[in-house]
This record gives C-alpha cells, sequence and structure tokens, in this order.
C-alpha cells in the first residue's frame, strides 16, 4: 500500500492506516517532544492528536 | 522495503507536502504548549515567591552576574521576549543590550543590512504590543 492510499484510508477512519501513520511519524513526535533534553510524556499526547487532527484537515 | 522519498512520483510529492504540513502543525502546538506551562509556572511561583519579596532589594547585586533573562524584574517583558523566536532575541538583545550595529548584525546572520533592521523594529513592535496586552490583563 503506498502513502497516498493509506492517507486516504486513514481519512476515512480505518484504523489500521491511521496506526501505520502514527506508527511511521512517531520518529518526528518524539522528536517535537523532548523538552530541554528531556521526553515529556504529556506533550507527546498533543502531537499524537494533532497528527490525528492533521490527518482529518489535510486536502490532497 | 524503505526506499528513499526523491519526491518525484505522485504519491510521493503527497506524502512531502503532508511531512512538512505536519511539522507546521506539530511546531505550533509544541510552542503553544510551552507558553501553557510558562505561565502555569509563573501563577505557580506568584504564591511562592511572595514572602521572599522584601529581600528582593538586598540581593540586586547579586542578580547582576545572572544571564540576561534572569535578571529581568518586568515580567511582561520577560514574557515577551519568551515569544521571540531565536533570531529576534538574539537581533534585538545584541542591538540593545551590547549596542552592536546592524552592519555587524547582518554580518553575523548572513542577511542584509536591511533584513537585520527590518527584524529588530519588527521585534520591538511585537515586544510592545505583548507588553500593552499583558498591561491590560492585571
Amino acid at each position: 500500500m503506498n502513502f497516498k492510499e493509506m492517507l486516504l484510508q486513514a481519512k476515512v477512519g480505518r484504523e489500521p492506516a491511521v496506526i501505520a501513520l502514527l506508527e511511521m511519524y512517531k520518529p518526528l513526535l518524539v522528536k517535537y517532544a523532548i523538552i530541554n533534553g528531556r521526553f515529556d510524556e504529556d506533550l507527546y499526547q498533543e502531537l499524537c492528536i494533532t497528527l490525528l487532527k492533521c490527518i482529518q484537515l489535510f486536502r490532497m | 522495503m524503505w526506499q528513499k522519498n526523491n519526491g518525484k512520483s505522485e504519491t510521493e510529492i503527497v506524502q512531502n507536502r503532508f511531512t512538512a504540513y505536519l511539522a507546521t502543525a506539530v511546531k505550533r502546538r509544541r510552542n503553544d504548549y510551552l507558553q501553557q506551562q510558562d505561565r502555569h509556572q509563573q501563577i505557580e511561583s506568584l504564591t511562592e515567591d511572595y514572602p521572599f519579596l522584601l529581600e528582593y532589594s538586598i540581593e540586586q547585586d547579586m542578580l547582576l552576574g545572572l544571564p540576561v533573562l534572569m535578571q529581568l524584574e518586568d515580567s511582561a517583558l520577560l514574557c515577551a521576549l519568551k515569544e521571540l523566536s531565536e533570531r529576534e532575541r538574539y537581533i534585538f538583545l545584541a542591538r540593545a543590550l551590547d549596542g552592536k550595529g546592524f552592519e555587524v548584525l547582518a554580518e553575523e546572520t548572513g542577511m542584509g543590512y536591511k533584513g537585520v533592521s527590518a527584524v529588530y523594529y519588527r521585534t520591538v513592535q511585537k515586544i510592545k504590543r505583548k507588553i500593552e496586552v499583558m498591561k491590560n490583563e492585571f
């Protein structure tokens, strides 16, 4: 499955696709969730929510 | 299998666009989160610091050795400075405190003279506006 299909499926709400995207972007989210060299759990959760919102809002 | 994304095919373009979109959103959320935390910390420390307020005048000269941001007592200004980007803060402080000229800063940052002065004056405006907002809040 290529990225476009995956994104389209995630947009419709197919869970496996959403999970795959979340796994795919985990490193990026973790990178931005680090504050002063420390991993901030709360911020990571917020960023995960941001990802989910982005999937919905992104226009192809 | 992992392949390098060359941004050639359609799906790769979509992926790149999505990643950029996501990165922007994530950065903004992160900034908001940091500001939120800052605000919480300020509210928390306000009550805690209250009994020590009297000692502040004695410790004036001790503050001199601290980094610039910790010397400030004006919390509105401090807040405004914190919200600036790295570049804006550097240019503002270097010009306002160290008295560096725009030419020197332009060379240091790799921008043009006009660029640096534009950033500087925009920053001053931003700080003024922020302080104005903070004053109205209290």
